[in-house]
C-alpha cells in the first residue's frame, strides 16, 4: 500500500492509529504518578481534600508527547519506505514491461538496479500484468513471455543477478519480438552504456508503449581490458567509459589462488583519460603465483583479469656454448631474442644451472659446453620434472659420445642436406603442425626453408612424438616425456646455418610454447583435443564458481574472442595441462549513452527509496526514554541533568559490555586452543565414547605433563564442521560402533587439516573386541578422507624411539596394529615427511583414560605393565607429532660426541704446545 | 539515632554554655528529704535562724540555751533541705524518630539531647533525675546523667506511663501529633495527682511550614496513615490552620492541669530551646 511517496510494508499496522484517541482518554484517566512524602503530621491532614483533584493532572503536552511516541511506533511497525519517484498515473490494469540491463557493468551497483525496479513494482496494484526482460543473452534470464503478478515479479527480481558478459540488445529485441506482448508501459533500467546498438533498441521500445528510462548513475564503469606479462614487467591496462570526466583512482592488486594480494598499485585516471596503465615489476616467483588481477573499486567481472599459463614467466637457463663467435652467429643470441620477452634468462654451465640457480627450462644449444658426465645429471634433472630444449647441429651430428642418449627418438647421427650441390632434393618448408602438437594453432610460416637437418631413425613412435615436420614428413621438432620432465629436440640448430627458422616469428612462438609446457606438465596429456573445457567461470560480481550447464567447451582457435557469452563465460578453460583464461573485460570499450529519446520519460534520480522503519522506531525509543526522564523529573524523583548523565553512562557501559561479552563468547575456544597446547578429539555424538576419549586424552595429558616438557592443557572436544582444526597439532578420533558419516564440509576441513600438517589419529577400537565395529563401517567414513597409502609402522620407525624405546604399540588389547602414511615410513631418504594420519585398533584412549583422581577407568589386557606401555606409546606419539623425525638424527649422537671429544683434545694439545 | 555516649558529650558541652540553674522549689515540694538547701526554714540539719516563740507552738521546740541569755523565748529554725525529682519522657514513635532533611537531627535526637542536658544541670544542682515509667528509681550524682542518657536511648515507650507514686516534676517531650483526646486521657491522671510538669513540643520545619507542591501522597513513617493530595500547595493554609488549632488545644490542656507547653523546632539551636524551657521553669518557680 502506498500513500503519496510513502510505501507501507505492513499497512495493517496502521490500524493501530485508530487506538490513539482511546490512548488519549486512558492517559488522561490514569492518575498521574505522585511523589511520596513522609510526614509525621499526616494525621492532621485527615479529611482535607485538594480542591482541584481531577483536572489537569497530566499536562496536555505530556499526553501529546506520548501520543506522538505511540504514533511513531505504529508508523514504524508498518514498515514505511519513502520513495521520491513520481507516482504512476496509469490505470491499474495496464501491463508493464520492465527491461533491465544485467551485464557485468551493472554488477557494482546491482542493488540500485533491482531497487529501481522494486520501487516501481511495489506501487503497482496487485492485478497488474508485469513482464520482465533482461538484456544480456542468457538461458536463465528474465523471460518476457511470462506474465507475472507484481508480487511474483518482486520475488524474481530479488533473486536475479547480473552475468559476466555485456548486454546484447539485438537479441533482446528479438526475444521481445517473439514474445509478442503488448505492454502499455515500458520501464528500462539502463546501465547507461552504448554497448553495440542503442537506437534500434530504443526505437523498438518506444514503439511498444510509453517508455520510462531509469539510467542508473554509474560513477565510472572501469574494466581491466588487457594484461601484458613479460619478463620485465606486468602491464595492466584499465579502460573506462569515455563519458566520465572525473579524475578517478583505484587500486589494482595481483592475487594468488589463495586470495593473497602479492602486489598492489594505484591506477589513476586523469580527467580526460579513458585509459590508464599500471605497471608492476615483480620477481618471476612472485608473478607466477598470481592468478588474477583485480581492482578494489568494485565487484564486477570486468574488473577481474584471470591469468593463464601463457602469462607465467619461466626461468630459462641457457647452457653456455664453447665459442662465443660474432653474436649474430651465436645460437644463444637467437634463443635469447626469442625468449627474452616473457622469460627470465640465465647463462651458465650445467652444474650451475641445476644446482645453484634452479631453472624451469634448460636450453642445450648445439655447440653447448657439456661433458659426458653432465648427461647423467641432466637426465636426472629432467626425470625430476625439468624441461630440456635441445638443438641439433653439426656438433651434435659429429659427436659420438656414447653417454649422449638425451634424445626423444633414436636419431641418425648424420645430417641430411637438402638443396645442396650434391643433393637432388630441394629445401623443404615446414608442414602444417599436426593436431596433436602443442604448436597446433600457431601461424604457419610460409617462407621458411630448411636446408639441413638431423634425421630420425624410422620407427612407429615417431608420429606421436613429432611436434613439427617438414613437407616431406621428416621430423623437425620431436619431444618425449622422460620421468616427470620433458625433452624437446629441434632437429636444426638455433642459428640460420641450416634453416631460416631462427629468422622467423614462428621460431620464437615455438620456443615459447615449448617453454610454457615446463613444470610438471606432462606432454602426453597435453597433446590432446582442440577443445578447452571450462573449469571455473566468473559470475557478474567477479567471483569464481564452478561452471553451470550452459558453459560449453571452446575450440582453442576461438579462445581469445573479444566477447564472452553465456556459452563461453569468462573464466578458466583447460585442455590437459594448459590453462587458458577468458576475460570479461577483453577489449572493453563502450561509451555512455549521451542522448535519450525525446519522447521517453527519463527519471535520472533513481535514488532508492529510503526505509523509514528503523528511523521511526529509533525515534520512538529515544522519545520514550525522554518521556521516562520527564516523568521522573516531574515527579521530583530525579534531577534532569543527573538523569541524563546516568543514562549516557549506562548506555556506554551496555554498549561496551555487550561488545566485550560477544567477543569473549566468540573467541574463547579458539583463544584457548591458540594460547595453550592441548590434545583434541572429534566428538562422535556417543556420550560414552566421548567421555572415555576425553578421559583418555586427559590421562595422556597428565602423563605428558609429568614426564616430559610438554604441558598440555585440558583436551578439547571438536566438531570438525565448525571448529578451527588447524589450532590443534593432534586430533584423536575414536570410531564409534555405529559411526555416522562426516558431512562434506567436515571432510573438506579434515582433509585440509591433514594436508597442512595436522595429525589425525583414527582409533577403530576393534582390537580383539567381539563387539567391534565392522571394518566396513569405519572404512566408509574414512574413505572420504584423502588418505595416502598406508603401511604398518616399521620396526625402525621414529615412533619406536621418539621418547621411550618401544617395540610394539599396545593399547587396551594385546597386539595392536598401527598404520601410518607410507611416505613417512620409508626412512630418511624421502626427507622430512611426518605422517599426518595414524590408523590403529588399540583403543589407546581407553587405556589412557583416568578419572579425576588419576584412577584408570577401563580394564586392560596385560594389566598395569601394559597400561604403562600404552602410556609410553602415547608419549612417543605426541613427541613424534610435535618434533617430527628429529629423534632419528640422534643416531649420530655417538659420532658427534666423539668429534666433540676429539676437538676438545686437539684444543688441549694446542694449549699445551703454547705453554 | 544518637548514641548514649555522644548524647552525654553533647549534653556536657551544652551545660557549659548555660548558666547555673536552681529549682526554686516551694515547701509543698519538700516531700522528699534531700541535700539541697532551700534557703528557707524547714526540715533540715543546718542552722538557719532563731525566731521569737509564737504562743501555741509546741513547748519542746523552744531553744532554751538561746532563751536563757535574754528575757524572750526563742525557737531555733533549721534550713530546709530537700531534693527535687525530675522525670523525663521522650516520645519514641517512628514519627518522632524522623527528620525532614538529611542535614537535620531527628526530633527524637533533639529531645534526647535536651533531656540529657537538663538532666545534667539538675544533677549538678543536687536533684534526682530519671525516666518516666522506668523501673529504675530516680537517682542523683554524676552517674545519674549516664544512666539517664542510656535509658533515654533504649526507651521504647509505646504506652504512656501512669503517673509516679512519689512527687516529681515531669518533662514530657513529643511532637504531640496524636489527637487531643489521646493526650487528654494521658495527662488527666497527672493533673489529678497534682504533679507539676512541662510539655515540650518539638517539630520539624517541614511540619511547621508545609512547603510541598504538586500531587503528593503523605504518609507517616510507620505508614499507619496515608493521605493523597492532588495539589499540595493548595491545602497549605488549611494545614497550617489545623496545626495552630491543635497546638492551641494542647496548650489549653496543659494549662488545665497547671502545666505549660513550650515549642521547639529542629532547625533552631538546641541551646535556645533549652533556654526557653529554663525560663519557663524559672517563672514557674516564682509562682510558688
Amino acid at each position: 500500500m502506498s500513500i503519496g511517496f510513502l510505501y507501507f510494508g505492513t499497512p495493517l499496522a496502521l490500524l493501530g492509529l485508530l487506538a490513539l484517541p482511546a490512548l488519549w482518554w486512558v492517559l488522561r484517566a490514569l492518575p498521574a504518578p505522585f511523589k511520596r512524602q513522609i510526614l509525621p503530621s499526616t494525621p492532621l491532614l485527615k479529611n482535607i481534600q485538594s480542591t482541584e483533584e481531577t483536572p489537569d493532572r497530566t499536562p496536555w503536552w505530556i499526553i501529546a508527547f506520548r501520543a506522538l511516541i505511540v504514533t511513531l511506533a505504529i508508523l514504524g511497525l508498518s514498515q514505511p519506505s519513502f520513495s521520491p519517484l513520481e507516482r504512476e498515473d496509469t490505470s491499474p490494469s495496464d501491463p508493464i514491461l520492465i527491461v533491465i540491463d544485467d551485464g557485468w557493468p551493472s554488477a557494482p551497483q546491482w542493488d540500485r538496479f533491482t531497487q529501481a525496479g522494486l520501487s516501481q513494482l511495489r506501487r503497482l496494484p496487485s492485478n497488474t500484468s508485469v513482464y520482465l526482460l533482461s538484456t544480456a543473452n542468457r538461458e536463465d534470464g528474465l523471460n518476457p513471455n511470462e506474465r507475472l503478478s507484481p508480487q511474483k515479479a518482486i520475488q524474481t527480481l530479488n533473486n536475479f543477478e547480473p552475468v559476466a558478459w555485456i548486454p546484447d540488445r539485438v537479441t533482446a529485441v528479438n526475444r521481445l519480438e517473439s514474445a509478442s506482448i503488448n505492454p502499455k508501459k515500458i520501464l528500462w533500467i539502463s546501465d547507461g552504456l552504448l554497448h553495440d546498438i542503442i537506437g534500434p533498441f530504443q526505437n523498438y521500445l518506444m514503439d511498444q508503449g510509453s517508455l520510462t528510462i531509469i539510467p542508473v548513475e554509474q560513477t565510472g564503469v572501469v574494466a581491466i581490458s588487457k594484461v601484458d606479462v613479460n619478463a620485465q614487467s606486468v602491464q595492466v591496462k584499465l579502460d573506462r567509459v569515455s563519458a566520465d570526466n572525473q579524475a578517478l583512482s583505484t587500486v589494482v592488486s595481483g592475487l594468488t589462488a589463495d586470495g593473497i594480494a602479492v602486489a598492489s598499485q594505484t591506477a589513476e585516471f586523469s580527467k580526460e583519460d579513458s585509459q590508464t596503465v599500471v605497471e608492476f615489476r615483480l620477481a618471476p616467483e612472485l608473478l607466477n603465483g598470481i592468478t588474477k588481477f583485480t581492482s578494489s573499486r568494485a565487484n564486477s567481472a570486468g574488473l577481474v583479469w584471470l591469468l593463464d599459463s601463457d602469462s607465467v614467466v619461466r626461468r630459462v637457463g641457457l647452457i653456455s656454448t664453447y665459442s662465443e663467435k660474432q653474436p649474430l652467429l651465436s645460437e644463444l643470441y637467437y634463443i635469447r631474442k626469442a625468449l627474452e620477452n616473457n622469460s627470465v634468462i640465465t647463462d651458465g654451465t650445467v652444474q650451475d644451472l641445476i644446482t645453484e640457480f634452479p631453472q624451469d627450462v634448460l636450453v642445450l644449444a648445439d655447440a653447448a659446453q657439456i661433458q659426458s658426465s653432465d648427461f647423467e645429471t641432466l637426465r636426472k634433472w629432467i626425470e625430476e620434472g625439468g624441461t630440456l630444449i635441445r638443438f641439433a647441429g653439426s656438433h651434435f651430428a659429429n659427436s659420438n659420445n656414447a653417454d649422449d642418449d638425451l634424445t626423444p627418438i633414436a636419431l641418425r647421427r648424420t645430417s641430411r642436406s637438402l638443396g645442396g650441390a650434391l643433393s637432388w632434393a630441394t629445401p623443404q618448408s615446414i608442414a602444417e603442425f599436426p593436431n596433436t602438437s602443442p604448436f597446433h594453432g600457431l601461424e604457419q610460416p610460409d617462407n621458411v626453408l630448411v636446408k639441413k637437418q638431423i634425421l630420425a631413425q624410422p620407427g612407429p613412435e615417431i608420429a606421436n612424438k613429432t611436434w613439427a615436420r617438414l613437407e616431406d614428413g621428416s621430423p623437425l621438432v620431436t619431444a618425449s616425456q622422460l620421468g616427470h620432465g620433458n625433452l624437446i629436440l629441434f632437429h636444426v640448430p638455433a642459428t640460420p646455418d641450416w634453416s631460416d627458422l631462427p629468422y622467423s616469428n614462428t621460431f620464437s612462438e615455438m620456443l615459447r610454447q615449448s617453454v610454457s609446457l615446463s613444470q610438471n606438465q606432462s606432454l602426453n596429456s597435453g597433446i590432446s583435443s582442440d577443445f578447452l573445457v571450462p573449469q571455473q567461470v566468473l559470475d557478474g560480481f567477479g567471483q569464481l564458481r564452478p561452471p553451470d550447464a550452459n558453459a560449453a567447451p571452446i575450440s582453442s582457435a576461438q579462445i581469445h574472442p573479444n566477447r564472452s557469452s553465456q556459452s563461453h563465460p569468462p573464466g578458466f578453460y583447460s585442455s590437459g595441462p594448459k590453462i587458458h583464461a577468458l576475460n570479461a573485460g577483453t577489449g572493453f570499450s563502450s561509451s555512455a549513452i549521451r542522448s535519450w529519446p525525446e519522447d521517453a520519460e527519463i527519471i535520472t534520480d533513481v535514488d532508492t527509496s529510503i526505509d523509514l522503519t528503523s528511523i521511526l522506531l529509533t525515534m520512538a525509543f529515544i522519545l520514550m526514554l525522554v518521556d521516562i526522564a520527564l516523568a521522573l523529573a516531574i515527579a521530583g524523583k530525579v534531577k534532569l541533568h543527573r538523569f541524563a548523565l546516568t543514562v549516557a553512562l549506562s548506555c556506554l557501559i551496555v554498549v561496551q559490555s555487550t561488545d566485550y561479552a560477544h567477543a569473549e563468547e566468540e573467541l574463547s575456544k579458539e583463544m584457548q586452543a591458540a594460547l595453550h597446547f592441548r590434545l583434541a578429539y572429534i566428538g562422535t555424538g556417543f556420550p560414552k565414547i566421548d567421555r572415555i576419549t576425553e578421559a583418555g586424552l586427559l590421562g595422556l595429558s597428565r602423563v605428558l605433563y609429568r614426564r616430559s616438557s610438554i604441558e598440555p592443557a585440558y583436551p578439547h572436544r571438536l566438531n570438525p564442521e565448525t571448529d578451527s582444526l588447524e589450532l590443534y597439532p593432534l586430533i584423536y578420533f575414536a570410531v564409534p560402533d555405529n559411526p555416522t558419516a562426516f558431512s562434506k564440509n567436515a571432510i573438506a576441513k579434515l582433509n585440509r587439516y591433514i594436508a597442512s600438517g595436522g595429525a589425525l589419529i583414527i582409533d577403530t577400537r576393534s582390537g580383539r573386541n567381539p563387539n567391534a565395529p565392522q571394518a566396513t563401517d569405519w572404512q566408509d567414513i574414512v574413505k572420504a578422507l584423502n588418505i595416502p597409502p598406508l603401511t604398518i609402522v616399521p620396526k625402525t620407525h621414529v615412533l619406536t624411539k621418539s621418547y621411550y624405546l618401544l617395540s610394539s604399540f599396545v593399547g587396551r588389547y594385546g597386539a595392536s596394529k598401527l598404520w601410518i602414511d607410507i611416505s613417512a615410513a620409508e626412512g630418511a631418504a624421502t626427507g622430512d615427511s611426518v605422517s599426518g594420519i595414524f590408523i590403529g585398533d588399540g583403543d589407546w584412549a581407553g587405556a589412557w583414560a583416568v578419572d579425576q583422581y588419576n584412577r584408570p577407568l577401563e580394564s586392560i589386557d596385560g594389566g598395569e605393565p601394559q597400561r604403562e606401555m600404552a602410556r609410553r606409546f602415547g608419549v612417543n606419539l605426541v613427541m613424534y607429532i610435535l618434533t617430527g623425525r628429529y629423534k632419528e638424527d640422534q643416531v649420530h649422537i655417538p659420532t658427534i660426541l666423539e668429534r666433540l671429544g676429539q676437538s676438545k683434545d686437539l684444543r688441549n694439545q694446542s694449549e699445551e704446545t703454547k705453554e | 539515632m544518637i548514641e548514649a555516649d555522644s548524647l552525654r558529650a553533647e549534653a556536657e558541652s551544652l551545660v557549659r554554655q548555660l548558666p547555673d540553674f536552681r529549682f526554686e522549689s516551694g515547701r509543698s515540694d519538700a516531700r522528699d528529704a534531700g541535700t539541697v538547701a532551700r534557703r528557707k526554714p524547714g526540715l533540715g540539719e543546718k542552722f538557719w535562724q532563731y525566731r521569737r516563740y509564737t504562743p501555741g507552738e509546741p513547748i519542746n521546740r523552744i531553744d532554751w540555751r538561746r532563751s536563757a541569755s535574754s528575757d524572750l523565748l526563742f525557737v531555733r529554725d533549721s534550713e530546709l533541705e530537700t531534693a527535687q525529682t525530675v522525670l523525663f519522657w521522650c516520645d519514641s514513635s517512628a514519627g518522632f524518630e524522623w527528620s525532614g532533611s538529611d542535614h537535620r537531627r531527628t526530633k527524637a535526637d533533639n529531645a534526647k539531647i535536651i533531656a540529657t542536658t537538663l538532666g545534667a544541670m539538675f544533677v549538678s544542682s543536687g536533684e534526682r533525675v530519671g525516666v518516666l515509667g522506668s523501673q529504675r528509681r530516680p537517682s542523683f550524682g554524676t552517674r545519674a546523667v549516664d544512666r539517664l542518657a542510656r535509658e533515654l536511648c533504649i526507651a521504647n515507650n509505646q504506652l504512656f506511663p501512669a503517673p509516679p507514686k512519689n512527687p516529681a516534676f515531669v518533662i514530657v517531650i513529643s511532637d504531640f501529633y496524636n489527637s487531643i483526646d489521646v493526650w487528654n486521657d494521658r495527662l488527666r491522671s497527672y493533673g489529678e495527682k497534682n504533679l507539676n510538669g512541662v510539655l515540650l513540643a518539638i517539630s520539624d520545619p517541614l511540619e511547621k511550614h508545609f512547603p510541598f507542591r504538586g500531587r503528593t501522597r503523605f504518609q507517616t513513617p510507620d505508614s499507619n496513615s496515608k493521605h493523597t493530595i492532588g495539589r499540595a500547595e493548595e491545602i497549605r493554609s488549611n494545614y497550617l490552620d489545623r496545626l495552630a488549632e491543635h497546638r492551641h488545644q494542647m496548650r489549653e490542656l496543659a494549662s488545665t492541669i497547671g502545666w505549660r507547653l513550650i515549642e521547639h523546632t529542629t532547625d533552631s539551636k538546641i541551646i535556645s530551646g533549652i533556654s526557653n524551657l529554663l525560663q519557663v521553669l524559672d517563672t514557674r518557680g516564682q509562682k510558688f
